[in-house]
């Protein structure tokens, strides 16, 4: 009965459980209306933050002109920051922080969500937001600390380009390849100087290669479910080693690895690639349209996923925390993420799709013949260690690999100590 | 596990009724987990629930349980059990509310965009990496500066707008994010930008060296004095600077190299050497143009001293008498890093002089300049970067990275100590006593010149026109200039649109016609261009003049079955007799060093050929062609 005291002990516990809760969902909205200014502006312009396009014809720009004459009202307008990631981090950052942002959209790096949505520069998008249809990986860079804080614009994920004179049974099994597969290489190759051509050079393009390399002998710099850096790690250690070894020569063999290639960015590594001086290359699937146009397209060349896992790139739409109109800005975002414009981005563009359907359409694959194999790669593609302070971290583990390439392989002692610093943000 | 024997019997209508309202329960707690993105709120929250319960539920109990407490606690300490209950409470709520930070990571640094010079880039970085370690608390740093670098002669024109774009500049694409802080090298950077400004103001505002908006303040926060370094330079501390130079231009068969007093601070000042006389001032007309001369002979490549230096760093050699900062010849010395384009970890030169002598003269004494725009945040950061410059904290790191303390006298925007006195006058008589040229401007018009520089903006062909138009503007009387474009274009069977001839009114006029009918198509017959190109300069009369061939490309040679070493042999052999430089502007797929060093690079020409190789991005070709040509016409 209701009033048997064990029920009633047992509801009143209930009840006081449920006031509890909903005393702190109050403290939340609480929390929202302090740092949330909501109050819309209808008729005002959306300005988006972005890199520059590099999208071929300039699709990105095709698209804000289409929702700008079907959204007369609340017209939108890129404002193009330089090509150099660091460049863009540091003024959208700067504006992030300024008294008067004046940015709706930011056209964020995968790597940087979780910095811009712990510092507050962004606002998470509403539950109702419809993420059906989006590739899982380009969506999970989007999702933070359990909330949806933007939406995936454009993907990439590393392709293997090999010149056709290489047999398909010659092709590396693991990269950086083995001596083996070097082995296989010198024999459709004579006078092979080095196997593969892939980015070297201080910058992210180091990160992504030593990434790779690591994942490629089964290693991990970053346990996120431990919070663990684990660089040290027998497998780590090995694909670090292999990296380093792959750039000489060994057994009387060439190197694996175009010893030049820790100057190569990767312009320049496409460029020796073309050249023919090595018969394969890791590069983003940009490069495919870029080898196949010019005065001297090259023609004699293929793709296929990395043997290993690739790092994800790309950029994903978050709405700024300081947007006049949120509405309309989620609405800007959820069009420019539409099916429709990402299969615009893709054909016309040449911008990895994010939504999986786009790789289905017959007229993507015929203009993006290497669709099928960029969306495998991207299936098995890996985020990028998820840290609030991932340029820190990123810059630290580029000289840590520097280190380990000049010591023949040999991990420095103190990388792991180094790493986590610069994974909470400490200057070590 | 409590005995279900003695439960008593619900009614049906009660277990209906209980359940949904344990589904209600449910609901409002999924509600609040999804609501609160963390289930730290939902846990505080439950517990509460569950503590307060029994409390409020039976408050006649909690009465007694209070009143038991007060035996056996005193007032006093039952006041400070619930302050501090209080204090736990009000915590709580406010880190619930504001913000709830977890220790181990750092909170966000504030950005800190720091502009400066192309030659003290690397050492403005390593000072203000060791600012941010100052800054640190507990290994957080509290600003992140972001270091990049863009001529002055680039920048100044963004700076003065505001850094907005113009119809021809975009600041933000082109040079990177607006700074919050401008560390050039010399305060005559700074009078560059206040010019620009004079020109749209009332000259009261801009009177008497005074600021305008968006320039908030200039302050000196280090320096570097200009020295004559090398094994031919004499070591006499008690000479003055012209002297030195005078006793190494005394010398036969004398060589001396410094940076282009055009494009660089640094070789302005440094001009002051060898323009000014030990006696008399400023040297004469004929003696200046002996000098400009035998500079111009002697200096491999010099945009500013970085190149001029790493020329020599790139060959394993030392020059025998270079002007140049002592800033930029100690890294050098020291093995450091000079900048874009140098070796990463240089080896020293074998028998370079770490100290050079310092003498009274010319300095550069790197004006810290704030501005007008930066909000309250970077405003404050920047302070605190020049604060933590100006104290005895920031010496070892300037020192580390090459630099001096500020010197008394050096931070008026006028009369400033570091600075000549004559300094217009110098560079009148350098503009005077420069070399006149012999150029040919061979641009590429291929089919990927066509190529947009990025949507709704220009062709690469078009921004490459819109350089040579530019660089008419440097042409001196008797400077002759000649435009090819390769392929030829259709209907002609040679790659020339305009021959070489006295830049008259009449040939410009010429030659923007000839620009304005191109049409880009076609392969890239680069090396047959370059080699026709070089045997028409090094024709002509007048073998004191400077014979240049440039030649902007995007792309590699597609019509030659010359390799790229066999062109090195070739561009010695034509070049060797004539003295004839070729300079490459690459954009596009375009490479000067290919990869590392000058092996497969269009370098390899061009170091051949004691020219220079510049790579540009295809929207920014036109401002480094014209910067060339400011170099060329001064006979560099």
């Amino acid at each position: 009965m209701i009033s048997t005291p064990r029920w009633r002990t047992l509801a009143h516990a209930l009840a006081w459980f449920a006031t509890g809760v909903l005393a702190m969902v109050f403290v939340v909205y609480a929390r929202g209306l302090v740092h949330d200014d909501p109050s819309p502006l209808t008729g005002a312009e959306m300005v988006i933050l972005t890199g520059a396009d590099e999208s071929i014809g300039g699709q990105r720009q095709a698209l804000v002109d289409q929702w700008n004459r079907a959204h007369p009202s609340t017209p939108a307008r890129l404002e193009n920051l330089s090509t150099s990631s660091d460049a863009q981090h540091s003024e959208m950052v700067s504006r992030a922080q300024s008294d008067n942002p004046g940015i709706d959209i930011y056209n964020l790096d995968v790597t940087w969500t979780a910095e811009f949505a712990t510092a507050g520069y962004i606002r998470a998008l509403d539950e109702t937001t419809d993420i059906a249809g989006f590739l899982g990986a380009p969506l999970h860079t989007c999702q933070f600390d359990s909330r949806l804080w933007a939406l995936p614009f454009n993907t990439d994920a590393g392709l293997l380009y090999f010149r056709t004179s290489v047999p398909t049974n010659a092709l590396p099994k693991t990269l950086p390849p083995q001596p083996n597969d070097v082995r296989a290489l010198r024999t459709s190759q004579p006078g092979l100087q080095g196997g593969l051509v892939t980015p070297l050079a201080q910058y992210e393009g180091l990160t992504v290669s030593a990434l790779e390399a690591i994942w490629s002998a089964g290693g991990e710099v970053y346990d996120a479910e431990n919070n663990l850096v684990v660089i040290d790690s027998t497998k780590a250690r090995a694909g670090l080693r292999q990296l380093a070894q792959g750039l000489r020569g060994t057994d009387g063999l060439p190197p694996a690895i175009a010893p030049r290639s820790r100057e190569f960015r990767e312009d320049t590594g496409r460029t020796a690639f073309r050249r023919g001086e090595a018969p394969l290359m890791r590069d983003w699937p940009v490069a495919y349209g870029q080898l196949r146009s010019g005065d001297k397209p090259l023609k004699d060349f293929d793709v296929r996923p990395l043997p290993g896992r690739s790092v994800l790139g790309g950029q994903n739409l978050a709405v700024a925390a300081g947007t006049r109109d949120p509405q309309v800005a989620q609405e800007l975002v959820r069009y420019l993420t539409s099916e429709d414009s990402e299969r615009q981005l893709f054909a016309q563009g040449g911008l990895a799709a994010t939504r999986s359907a786009v790789y289905d359409d017959p007229e993507v694959r015929r203009k993006r013949p290497y669709a099928p194999v960029l969306l495998q790669a991207l299936n098995e593609a890996k985020s990028r260690p998820d840290t609030p302070h991932y340029a820190l971290f990123s810059s630290v583990f580029q000289e840590i690999v520097v280190e380990t390439l000049n010591s023949g392989g040999e991990l420095p002692d103190d990388a792991v100590t180094r790493l986590t610093d610069a994974l909470h943000g400490r200057l070590g | 596990m409590p005995d279900e024997t003695d439960e008593p019997k619900g009614t049906l209508l009660f277990r209906v009724l209980f359940s949904t309202f344990l589904i209600v329960v449910a609901t409002i707690a999924a509600f609040a987990y999804q609501k609160s993105g963390n289930n730290v709120y939902v846990l505080i929250g439950a517990m509460a629930g569950v503590i307060l319960q029994p409390m409020v539920n039976n408050p006649e109990k909690t009465r007694k349980a209070l009143g038991r407490l007060r035996g056996i606690v005193s007032g006093r300490q039952r006041m400070i059990a619930f302050g501090a209950a209080g204090v736990l409470v009000l915590t709580v709520a406010v880190v619930s509310i504001i913000e709830i930070t977890p220790d181990e990571i750092c909170p966000h640094a504030t950005e800190l965009r720091v502009l400066t010079s192309p030659e003290g880039l690397q050492a403005i970085r390593e000072v203000t990496e060791a600012y941010a370690r100052a800054t640190a608390d507990d290994g957080c740093p509290t600003v992140f500066p972001y270091v990049y670098a863009a001529g002055a002669a680039s920048v100044g024109g963004a700076l003065a707008r505001g850094w907005v774009d113009s119809r021809t500049e975009h600041p933000l694409i082109d040079f990177g994010p607006r700074p919050d802080v401008w560390l050039p090298d010399s305060t005559v950077d700074v009078r560059k930008v206040r010019e620009i400004l004079a020109k749209t103001l009332p000259p009261e505002l801009t009177a008497n060296g005074r600021l305008v908006a968006p320039l908030r303040d200039v302050t000196s926060v280090a320096s570097s004095p200009i020295v004559l370094a090398g094994p031919a330079a004499a070591r006499d501390e008690t000479a003055t600077l012209p002297g030195l130079v005078e006793a190494v231009l005394a010398r036969p068969r004398p060589t001396l190299a410094a940076a282009d007093p055009e494009s660089s601070a640094a070789g302005l000042l440094a001009s002051a050497g060898y323009l000014q006389d030990e006696r008399t001032g400023l040297v004469g007309d004929t003696e200046a143009r002996r000098r400009e001369q035998i500079i111009a002979g002697s200096t491999p490549s010099s945009t500013d001293e970085v190149s001029l230096l790493c020329s020599y760093l790139r060959r394993g050699q030392t020059p025998a008498a270079v002007l140049t900062s002592l800033r930029t010849w100690r890294r050098m010395v020291a093995g450091k890093p000079l900048g874009p384009g140098c070796p990463d970890r240089p080896a020293s030169p074998p028998d370079a002089d770490a100290a050079p002598p310092v003498l009274e003269g010319p300095a550069l004494d790197l004006p810290f300049v704030r501005f007008t725009w930066s909000g309250t945040r970077h405003a404050e950061a920047a302070d605190g970067l020049l604060t933590w410059l100006l104290s005895d904290n920031a010496r070892p790191q300037l020192s580390q990275a090459g630099l001096d303390p500020p010197l008394p006298g050096c931070t008026p925007l006028e009369r400033n100590a570091c600075v000549p006195i004559a300094l217009n006058e110098m560079l009148r008589v350098h503009l005077q006593a420069k070399l006149s040229g012999r150029v040919l401007l061979a641009v590429d018009s291929s089919g990927s010149m066509a190529a947009r520089t990025g949507p709704g903006e220009a062709t690469r062909f078009s921004v490459a026109s819109q350089g040579v138009l530019e660089s008419l503007g440097h042409l001196g009387p008797n400077d002759e200039f000649g435009l090819w474009t390769f392929p030829a274009q259709r209907g002609r069977r040679s790659p020339e649109l305009v021959g070489l001839a006295p830049g008259t009114l009449p040939q410009r006029s010429a030659i923007a016609a000839g620009l304005r009918t191109a049409r880009p198509a076609g392969a890239t017959p680069l090396y047959a261009t370059i080699l026709g190109g070089l045997d028409e300069v090094a024709g002509g009369r007048d073998d004191k003049r400077i014979r240049a061939l440039v030649v902007l490309t995007d792309g590699e040679d597609t019509s030659s079955d010359r390799t790229l070493k066999q062109m090195e042999t070739e561009v010695r052999r034509r070049t060797g007799a004539s003295g004839t430089r070729l300079y490459v502007i690459a954009t596009g797929d375009a490479r000067c060093e290919g990869a590392g060093g000058t092996e497969n690079g269009l370098r390899l020409l061009t170091d051949a050929a004691r020219g220079e190789c510049l790579e540009t991005s295809p929207g920014k070709a036109d401002a480094t062609m014209a910067q060339l040509f400011a170099t060329l016409w001064g006979g560099r």
